[in-house]
């Protein structure tokens, strides 16, 4: 069609000359309106960008407090416990994903609801901004179906982030009543903080059968290898702050700690590493005078001495990640962010993307025994390799700490490479930062 | 004319209206498709108020938590290792680290039971362990334990099954619930099932085990190790069959699989279907119902059809000319086809669901094999054929290198179960998973060195790191008379004038003690001077004085000029991994004798440098004094003539290249070959006759024994500076001294 309005074009000249000279103005105007509109409807048309843009036009402008409300009948069903002996070939549903050329999988995501016990009462926050924001990355990302039945993993609008921050009986049953739930097969549930008072599990305690569990802060003894992703703790602040990017060398301290929540029996070993080896140690506490207004989350100190947070961070060579309650520290990536190199003391701790992220050259774990070792072990790591492992520890926040957009997607790949084995991401594609 | 206007631009309006409706409509569809999909889709909403969401956890959630108020994290370890669990063990609760930190990490093996021979396979485990620098004969300086019992084959109906295992544990002082022992299994389980059971309570004790499942395998505790046939070589080992690239990295048949089909049990299930995928041509899957003594009483109807085809194919050629092998599971998860798969550059298509993969912790499966589903196998050969040819190349390669680096040899077998432990011990000083799988493979690189893969010669060129851009001239001293001789002044006095010199250290190996700092000549590079014992295999001990990458390795009597110095140094830059030198040697295989020759005449071929004036890595100072058995050190020491043999085997192990001869100038050739070679009475080639001679031939005899194989590698160049000896002006050329 572009081809034959072209024809007209260089006719439509020749024809010009033979009118009387009134018409002409009136008839190249005309003719100019016209083939100015065919342009801007072959543009129009053709153009696919174009389109997408605008499909934000389509998309339903609602709030969040519009959304559906479920009742849950309290002797709906609850799913079993996680069974701690699956494994992809033996709980995952293979079939569902399929043989195609492009080795993706689906992604379906439940639409939202409002879920309500027998008396009204809200059985979880909604939906958490982080939550809404990893379910729009998958929803924007060529893993994403609308098509519940071409699908081949579930990731269900429950938000189950935060344990401390829902109900978990009346979630479990709300995850039953999912309409492909089918004990859990192929459904994906991210979550950050497991766990709560006083044992703090280190997998989500909601029972969820056969569903797969990414979760933040797995240990060993929860993490069922080659089935579970093994998922950083978001740190808001990275959205927050931004930290210019540090070239890697010397820098102040030589070891700070900055976490706030330690046992006492940690921060004793931390004091004595300090007073063997002075200035280049520093341990951060909170504040106790700080002015009202002030954030005491952005503040730390150190005998008197304010410091910014998480600006400090890049003040330090090596920065202390302790296990608190949890195994998963959200501190993790905030020393990734800075560039500073993380020193992790958490034994059984599965790091995050373990499965494909090479932590050898980005981190130093110590065991918990032996802490009071870490300055001695530190020092003898050469300066080559620890301006190395600067490097890739800003370089790991780039590419899989930074947004939960980073996290969702390297969940989903993960779990994409485990499926099309023979179309896997390599090792080197995963670790190697793009070269300078 | 009016009414031909009105017509034309009629047809224009129409045919822009045509356009807007329909045409562009369907142009469009037809050619984005997916991009109008996209559009269409429901994707998840832009809700109005999503700014407004609260966080899933605030700040100070965040950072403040857990309380305190929680047990101690002392307690809660102590608490941890009492608990006794054997089902879930790992390295923090099942293992006494305390143990090793006293001297390092030994191991010990429990001698052998009077009247209870171990098998074959077993036999060859423990003297792999024997062999290993970590031996120890003491148990009480051991960290890891080995039992004397015969653990591989834990089917009761096998011939191999040891009786009332339980019992006997129970009798060893130093069994501790198990605590620090390793215990190797090939064989678990039996008929119907093949459970993972070993029919004797392991507690505490680590499991070496061949077919793990990934269900009862304890991450970071066990080891998973291949199954290898009772015929697997105790060092050494074959190469792998690759032995030039082809490219495009295509053989005769794609995927190929031949073996038996199990009619009723476990595995059957697999097995029953790899007919489907038989196409005859490229495809090539047979399997045979033959095996076991009542078959016949199972049988179906496609046995005997199966059984013509079956013996239509040789199971070797196959192996032989097929790009992707199919490794399925037996009865068992495992199965002897992956190591011969792996040998061949056969790429295996793994068919075992839930199978823990041989050494996982340390090695990428993901770049040497095809980890397919038992469930979706009418997808592979969609899938194979799928891969690109790059990555074909690529995958058949790194078979090899895991062929060569981990698994040709029961000793690499049993040597890289025990670095995977010792890694785990300080996981700071540790291998990454880089060095693992990069040449030469992890058992070859010593963290102890370093970590990092720039103080390697291995990784120069894959890493984009340079060798230091100077040397270390390393002298060995052992004259007799208390001063300091003529040709060792000149020695210091050529090689500090090199640009690239650093530093001389001067190993002191006599048996009066160093002259005083004044005696020392006056040099512009610093001289430091470090004590040593007479031995021999002093010389490649790992001084730490030693600091650049490069070490020029000299005897007090070798006679050197700077601009032989430069020209050598520019050339190991070039080869870092390689030895550099001078004078060279060569070995043969001698069929008379039946055993290896060595030769110091001049030939056309060299396989040996004289480390009396050479330049090397610094790491092989490491290698050969941390890597080698001090028993094989022994030996060189007492022959008293072999240890520059012993360095150029290793290094040819290592690199699998032969070392580099570099040009020398003409009038010293003989003297040099003369002073390297004192004790020889007659000149330098030291004659078949002389001790020295004779000595040396031993070496390389029992050298070659020890490492199972001739590591060392032929070669007939020799570099020269560009323009040496040519017919141009003296003072166009760089090296100019060399020519006269």
């Amino acid at each position: 069609i572009m081809c034959a309005s072209a024809k007209y074009n260089t006719r439509g000249p020749a024809l010009i000359p033979r009118m009387k000279t009134k018409h002409r103005i009136y008839y190249i105007t005309l003719f100019s309106i016209v083939l100015l509109g065919l342009i801007a409807t072959g543009m129009f048309q053709f153009w696919p960008h174009s389109i997408e843009s605008s499909s934000d036009w389509t998309v339903e402008k609602r709030s969040v407090h519009d959304v559906p409300v479920v009742k849950l009948p309290a002797d709906s069903p609850i799913p079993e416990r996680g069974d701690l002996s699956c494994r992809m070939h033996t709980c995952f549903d293979v079939y569902r994903c399929g043989f195609n050329p492009k080795n993706k999988i689906k992604v379906y995501i439940y639409s939202l609801k409002k879920y309500v016990d027998e008396y009204g009462t809200l059985v979880s926050n909604t939906i958490s901004r982080e939550y809404n924001e990893l379910l729009m990355a998958i929803s924007d990302s060529e893993f994403y179906t609308d098509d519940v039945n071409r699908a081949c993993l579930f990731v269900p609008s429950i938000d189950v982030l935060n344990q401390n921050a829902l109900r978990i009986k009346e979630t479990a049953q709300a995850l039953a009543q999912l309409s492909r739930w089918d004990r859990g097969t192929n459904h994906l549930l991210f979550n950050m903080l497991p766990g709560g008072p006083p044992d703090y599990n280190t997998a989500l305690d909601v029972p969820r059968d056969r569903a797969l569990l990414a979760g933040g802060g797995i240990s060993t003894w929860t993490y069922r290898q080659g089935y579970d992703v093994s998922i950083p703790v978001y740190s808001p602040l990275s959205g927050e702050v931004d930290l210019p990017e540090r070239g890697p060398g010397p820098r102040r301290y030589f070891i700070l700690s900055s976490q706030m929540a330690l046992h006492p029996e940690y921060r004793l070993e931390l004091e004595a590493l300090q007073a063997d080896n002075g200035e280049s140690v520093l341990i951060l506490d909170k504040c106790t005078n700080l002015s009202d207004g002030a954030p005491a989350a952005r503040k730390r100190c150190y005998k008197g001495q304010v410091f910014d947070y998480p600006q400090v961070l890049q003040e330090s060579t090596f920065c202390v990640v302790l296990r608190g309650a949890r195994l998963g520290q959200a501190v993790l990536s905030d020393v990734l962010q800075a560039g500073c190199v993380p020193v992790i003391i958490a034994d059984s701790y599965i790091l995050p993307f373990s499965e494909v992220l090479d932590w050898k050259r980005a981190s130093v774990v110590i065991p918990e025994e032996k802490m009071p070792e870490m300055y001695s072990i530190l020092q003898s790591i050469p300066q080559r390799q620890i301006e190395e492992m600067q490097r890739q520890a800003r370089w790991f926040w780039e590419a899989y700490f930074r947004s939960m957009k980073a996290i969702a997607l390297a969940t989903l790949q993960i779990i994409n490479d485990r499926i099309y084995p023979y179309a896997a991401i390599s090792y080197e594609e995963w670790n190697d930062p793009p070269a300078v | 004319m009016q009414t031909r206007k009105k017509y034309l631009f009629l047809t224009f309006l129409a045919s822009w209206l045509l356009l807007f409706f329909f045409g562009g409509d369907q142009l469009r569809r037809f050619a984005f498709f997916s991009g109008r999909k996209a559009a269409a889709r429901r994707s998840w909403p832009r809700w109005t108020d999503r700014s407004l969401l609260k966080s899933f956890a605030d700040p100070e959630e965040l950072q403040r938590d857990g309380d305190p108020s929680l047990p101690s994290p002392r307690e809660r370890r102590a608490a941890r290792l009492s608990f006794q669990r054997s089902s879930g063990c790992r390295m923090e609760t099942c293992f006494d680290f305390s143990r090793c930190e006293r001297n390092g990490f030994k191991v010990f093996t429990y001698p052998q039971e009077r009247g209870q021979p171990v098998s074959e396979t077993y036999g060859k485990i423990l003297s792999s362990i024997e062999r290993s620098r970590y031996h120890t004969p003491r148990p009480e300086e051991a960290c890891l334990f080995i039992l004397g019992i015969d653990t591989l084959d834990r089917d009761h109906l096998s011939g191999h099954y040891v009786r009332n295992v339980d019992e006997k544990i129970r009798g060893f002082p130093l069994w501790n619930g198990g605590r620090n022992h390793l215990i190797f299994n090939l064989y678990s389980g039996t008929w119907p099932g093949y459970t993972g059971e070993l029919g004797f309570d392991v507690g505490q004790a680590m499991l070496a085990k061949a077919s793990f499942d990934t269900q009862s395998f304890r991450p970071g505790f066990d080891v998973s190790i291949p199954l290898f046939p009772k015929e697997h070589p105790q060092r050494g080992g074959d190469r792998g069959w690759l032995y030039r690239d082809s490219v495009p990295p295509k053989k005769k048949y794609l995927l190929v699989f031949k073996g038996k089909r199990y009619l009723t049990g476990i595995g059957s299930g697999t097995r029953n279907a790899l007919h489907h995928i038989h196409n005859g041509k490229d495809i090539i899957s047979l399997t045979t119902c033959k095996h076991g003594k009542d078959w016949e009483k199972h049988k179906d109807t496609r046995c005997d059809k199966d059984n013509v085809d079956y013996e239509r194919f040789d199971y070797q050629e196959l192996l032989h000319n097929s790009t992707f092998c199919i490794v399925p599971r037996g009865r068992r998860l495992g199965s002897f086809r992956f190591l011969e798969a792996l040998q061949a550059a056969c790429i295996p298509v793994l068919l075992s669901d839930g199978w823990e993969l041989p050494f996982a912790e340390a090695i990428d499966w993901g770049k040497a094999a095809v980890v397919a589903s038992e469930r979706l196998l009418l997808q592979i050969p969609s899938a194979v054929r799928c891969i690109h040819p790059e990555r074909v190349l690529a995958f058949q390669q790194h078979t090899q290198f895991l062929w060569d680096a981990y698994f040709s040899s029961v000793d690499k077998i049993v040597h890289t179960t025990l670095e995977i432990i010792r890694d785990r011990l300080a996981p700071h000083r540790s291998r990454s998973r880089f060095l693992w799988n990069a040449l030469p493979g992890g058992l070859l690189v010593l963290p102890d060195f370093s970590t990092h893969p720039g103080d390697f010669p291995f990784y120069y060129l894959q890493q984009g790191y340079s060798p230091s851009k100077k040397f270390t001239a390393f002298i060995r001293a052992v004259s007799q008379a208390g001063s300091l001789s003529q040709p060792i002044l000149r020695l210091i006095q050529a090689v500090s004038g090199s640009q690239f010199c650093a530093q001389i250290v001067v190993l002191w190996s006599c048996e009066t003690p160093p002259p005083p700092r004044g005696k020392w000549p006056q040099s512009s590079v610093p001289v430091t001077i470090v004590p040593g014992t007479r031995k021999l295999s002093d010389r490649f001990f790992p001084f730490g004085a030693i600091q650049t990458d490069a070490v020029l390795s000299l005897d007090e009597d070798s006679s050197l000029s700077t601009s032989e110095v430069d020209f050598a140094f520019s050339v190991w830059r070039s080869f870092p991994e390689r030895i550099v030198g001078f004078s060279t040697q060569s070995h043969f295989w001698d069929p008379e004798q039946g055993r290896w020759g060595y030769t110091s005449k001049w030939t056309n071929e060299l396989s040996i440098v004289l480390t009396t004036t050479a330049f090397y890595h610094r790491y092989y100072h490491s290698l050969f004094t941390e890597l080698l058995p001090a028993g094989l050190r022994e030996l060189v020491d007492g022959l008293a003539a072999c240890e520059d043999i012993l360095m150029n085997v290793l290094v040819a192990a290592v690199t699998k290249l032969p070392p580099i001869k570099v040009t020398q100038r003409k009038q010293h050739k003989e003297g040099v070959a003369q002073q390297a070679d004192p004790s020889a009475p007659a000149g330098a080639e030291g004659t078949d006759g002389s001790p020295r001679f004779s000595r040396r031939q031993d070496c390389l005899d029992q050298l070659a024994d020890w490492f199972g194989y001739m590591p060392l590698v032929s070669s007939q160049l020799r570099l020269d500076p560009v323009l040496f000896k040519d017919q141009v002006s003296i003072l166009r050329k760089k090296y100019p001294s060399l020519e006269k």
